[in-house]
């Protein structure tokens, strides 16, 4: 089940809540948070009934395991409990592609049989290990399964996060607040909902008919030209943060209807100007997860053992080579490609994993060796900003062609035609008009036809450009509230005093934000109750 | 584990936080109702101004301005109407199938309805067939005039292009068109068909009295707009064949036309002529044993200039394939003994 889905929202969530405050208001918490258990497990279940046990199984085993880890930390069993899930993971998600990769490779002709991929399992599979990992520090314990099995299922964030962590989540349950409706929670609630919403159906949605026909083409080997690459590659980036942030807000709206605070999870990644900070800003849960599980654990053993043998590590102004290289560039590439292939059994994943560890690999070796020369790059500091948010933007959208394609020569194609090595050719309109003509005639360029590339996706990308370079998020629009688990969050001009008092720049729960709310919220879900088929765009007629 | 504080901080006053926010729900209730009724304020005028898009039954424009004239046009409704010929398929039917032929071949005894639409493949052809079957059981003979493009990626089109009851309501009832209006509700393209309504096809927007849209031009044009061929997709070519099984049940015709192709498409992307002979031959064994009828253009031939691009053909030359198409294989015309065979047509 999906949040925009007609299913979602006229019935499973108005029962859900019903329930749950029938429930809390009666005196019986205990039966609540079992009640929110058992619908987050019909959510889930929802999809493929089947993975129910599965899911189930993997709580109650993740559950006992963590509970004999924190009375008794053995490193035996902290592996062994690692390691299932682990293989869990890897049975359904990499057994094809492995079968099929090996099969290839040593020319053996397997048949590899497609394993149906259970919902969400790489979300709740890192969810557990977090769990196990804190576990085994003692830095986590919890006595109640019901809890455990909320914090993992609480269908909010289910099956595409945001990452939680068992430490923000499960004292929210014990708290007797969240089981008594609130009136000014459900107005925040609504109105994350409903801007996520929008993003969701009507932004990414709407941009995505302009990203699909490209990469579509490149899987069938078209090569597309310059202004066609580009223009799916943006459109692509656009899609994808609109709907994964719009999603992340959904998922934060509907736990605020539950009293039930959600992390942030996308902070204007688009705005970033450094791919550090850039994942800093996106999906910022599971970077928290990468970072806290994965590269620390690493760049901690590499350090103790560099230190035992009398190898230079990681200082401030004074890294050397060897230890940027072990300490930095290893960890933090090990690190991507795990995250890369998190994301997805396929090489263009691995590859997608690959660039952003590459590009941030160079990018801590730029900042050392500012640091350790003392170098700062000339220019007025606007300027050098905007052009850091724009080669980070770009390196972005460049490994977002790998995340889309279909396969990793299809991306090849599509980055082939970003660098121009498949032309470039303007659209015919220019030819109708003077201005257009006159560049095309003086420059000798080519107009034609293009099959993959619309004008009117110009509009859309300005306006989208507009929205995530120059207005805040929705966090930072709502900033006198607190809708997310989230440190304080920087803004820019629309944190001016002078805008403050403003109506609409600043949302306040006033007549004039309700208005336009209800008007963003009804058009998404009219969008969402809409039986219009997805527009075809590509067609000639 | 210990109990952290309540997550949850505003900076409204716990006693107004309440009041301030009934308002607040109250005001959303009202910006969505706003939106509502701004809405059919905006069609409203648009409709007074003449740039009312159609209801995206299919939301594709030139699909969907095909049903908005089906549902203007009285005569298709009328219980007297009673088409004996209906041409089906994409724009290359559409645009291609002249029913006066079939009129002046049959003295007026055939009917011809021409249902073709746009952008169909072959599965979307076979659901739109069915339904007109359903509203015309008149029809004797069916014909479908193919280009190999429509028999292209069937697997990821999805069959069914509107949905039967609600395209009932429009075309054939008399239904309140707000609430379609609102049921098939998307902003981006509604906002995009605004500007389009007027120029959303290429060669002319002017319907003839059997459905047809001719493309009634004297330009010539020096692009293909198709370019290279996808591969062939078996479902389409299963599709074909079990609609020619379905109308041979129920006691009709079908006619499957093959459209011949731009010459320069054909020297720049099939100059060995593979996909069409792949093509031609396809159609031939899905309409194996079904006692459909393949008609290719036989001792007829197109220029270059009769193309306005890879496929469609203006209206002068459209107007000799359908006399031609419709002498070859007598559609309209009564049964008799010797009625072609896909094998004497070819």
């Amino acid at each position: 089940m999906l949040f925009n889905s007609s299913a979602f929202i006229l019935y499973f969530l108005p029962i859900c809540l019903v329930g749950f405050f029938a429930l809390g208001l009666s005196g019986r918490p205990r039966l609540a948070l079992a009640w929110l258990t058992a619908m987050s497990f019909v959510f889930y279940g929802w999809w493929n009934l089947w993975s129910v046990p599965l899911l189930a199984g993997s709580i109650v085993f993740n559950f006992y395991v963590g509970r004999v880890l924190a009375a008794n930390p053995s490193r035996l069993l902290f592996i062994g409990g690692v390691a299932a899930n682990v293989l869990l993971l890897g049975f359904f998600k990499y057994t094809g592609f492995v079968g099929t990769t090996v099969s290839d490779l040593l020319d053996l002709g397997w048949h590899v049989p497609e394993i149906a991929l259970p919902l969400a399992i790489s979300f709740f599979t890192f969810q557990q290990i977090a769990f196990l990992a804190d576990s085994y520090d003692g830095v986590a314990e919890e006595p109640k399964l019901l809890n455990y099995s909320l914090f993992i299922t609480f269908f909010p964030h289910l099956i595409a996060g945001p990452i939680t962590h068992h430490k923000e989540m499960i004292p929210q349950f014990d708290e007797p607040a969240i089981f008594r409706p609130r009136v000014d929670l459900f107005s925040l609630g609504l109105t994350v909902f409903f801007v996520g919403l929008f993003k969701k159906v009507v932004i990414a949605d709407g941009v995505a008919l302009y990203a699909r026909p490209v990469f579509e083409a490149a899987a069938l080997g078209v090569e597309p030209s310059l202004l066609e690459a580009w223009g799916g590659a943006l459109a692509y980036a656009m899609q994808m943060y609109f709907d994964f942030s719009g999603y992340s807000d959904m998922a934060i709206g509907l736990g605020l209807l539950f009293g039930i605070s959600l992390p942030l999870n996308f902070n204007s990644p688009y705005k970033a100007p450094s791919i550090i900070e850039f994942w800093q800003r996106w999906h910022m849960t599971l970077t928290r997860f990468l970072t806290a599980y994965i590269y620390n654990p690493i760049v901690l053993a590499l350090t103790r053992r560099r230190l035992a043998l009398k190898k230079s590590v990681l200082r401030p102004g004074r890294t050397d080579l060897s230890a940027f290289v072990m300490l930095l560039a290893v960890p933090t590439l090990v690190t991507m490609f795990i995250s890369g292939f998190w994301h997805g059994a396929g090489w263009q994943f691995i590859a997608f994993g690959l660039l952003h560890g590459v590009f941030l690999t160079v990018n801590h070796g730029w900042r050392m060796l500012k640091a350790r020369g003392g170098w700062s790059v000339p220019g007025p500091e606007p300027l050098r900003h905007a052009a850091s948010v724009l080669l980070t933007f770009v390196c972005a959208t460049l490994a977002l062609v790998f995340f889309r394609a279909a396969d990793l020569p299809a991306a090849l194609r599509i980055v082939g035609g970003m660098i121009g090595a498949n032309g470039f050719v303007l659209p015919q309109d220019v030819m109708n008009v003077a201005a257009g003509r006159a560049i095309v005639q003086a420059f000798d360029l080519r107009a034609a036809e293009l099959d993959l590339f619309w004008v009117r996706e110009i509009l859309w990308l300005t306006l989208l450009f507009g929205i995530v370079w120059f207005m805040p998020n929705v966090a930072q629009w709502m900033r006198h509230y607190q809708t997310a688990l989230a440190p304080k969050l920087k803004t820019i001009w629309y944190d001016r005093k002078a805008l403050a008092d403003t109506p609409l720049a600043v949302w306040h729960p006033s007549v004039a934000c309700g208005l336009i709310v209800g008007a963003i919220g009804v058009m998404a879900l009219l969008r969402t109750f809409s039986s219009a088929p997805t527009e075809f765009l590509y067609f000639q007629f | 584990m210990k109990a952290a504080e309540s997550p949850i901080r505003t900076t409204v006053p716990a006693e107004g936080a309440r009041a301030f926010a009934l308002s607040y729900l109250l005001a959303l209730a009202v910006g969505g109702l706003s939106v509502i009724v701004l809405f059919g304020v905006a069609l409203v005028s648009l409709d007074s101004v003449g740039r009312l898009p159609p209801p995206q039954l299919a939301n594709t424009l030139c699909i969907d301005e095909k049903l908005r004239f089906l549902r203007a046009s009285s005569s298709f409704d009328a219980p007297s109407y009673r088409p004996t010929v209906l041409a089906v398929g994409s724009s290359v039917s559409w645009r291609t199938f002249d029913g006066e032929a079939v009129e002046q071949a049959t003295a007026g005894r055939g009917v011809p309805f021409n249902g073709g639409f746009c952008a169909l493949k072959m599965s979307e052809t076979a659901f739109t067939t069915r339904y007109f079957l359903e509203h015309y059981p008149s029809v004797r003979d069916v014909v479908t005039i193919l280009a190999p493009q429509d028999m292209t990626d069937c697997r990821n089109a999805r069959a069914e292009i509107f949905d039967p009851h609600d395209v009932d309501r429009y075309v054939y009832g008399d239904a309140w068109v707000f609430p379609l209006y609102l049921k098939y509700f998307d902003p981006v393209s509604f906002v995009k068909n605004i500007f389009r309504v007027r120029n959303a096809f290429r060669w002319g927007f002017a319907f003839d009295r059997y459905g047809g849209l001719p493309i009634d031009t004297k330009e010539i044009h020096a692009r293909l707009i198709y370019g290279a061929l996808e591969a062939y997709d078996a479902e389409c070519f299963a599709a074909l064949r079990g609609l020619a099984n379905e109308l041979k049940i129920d006691g009709r015709r079908l006619v499957v036309a093959t459209m011949p192709l731009h010459p320069a498409w054909l020297e720049r992307y099939d100059p060995q002529h593979r996909h069409v002979s792949q093509f031609e031959q396809r159609i031939d064994d899905a309409l194996a044993g079904t006692g459909a009828v393949h008609w290719r253009p036989k001792g007829f031939t197109l220029q270059r200039d009769d193309f306005v691009d890879a496929i469609h053909i203006r209206w002068s030359a459209a107007q000799a394939f359908s006399r031609a198409l419709v002498e070859d294989t007598r559609l309209g015309q009564p049964r008799i003994e010797s009625t072609p065979t896909a094998a004497a047509v070819r």
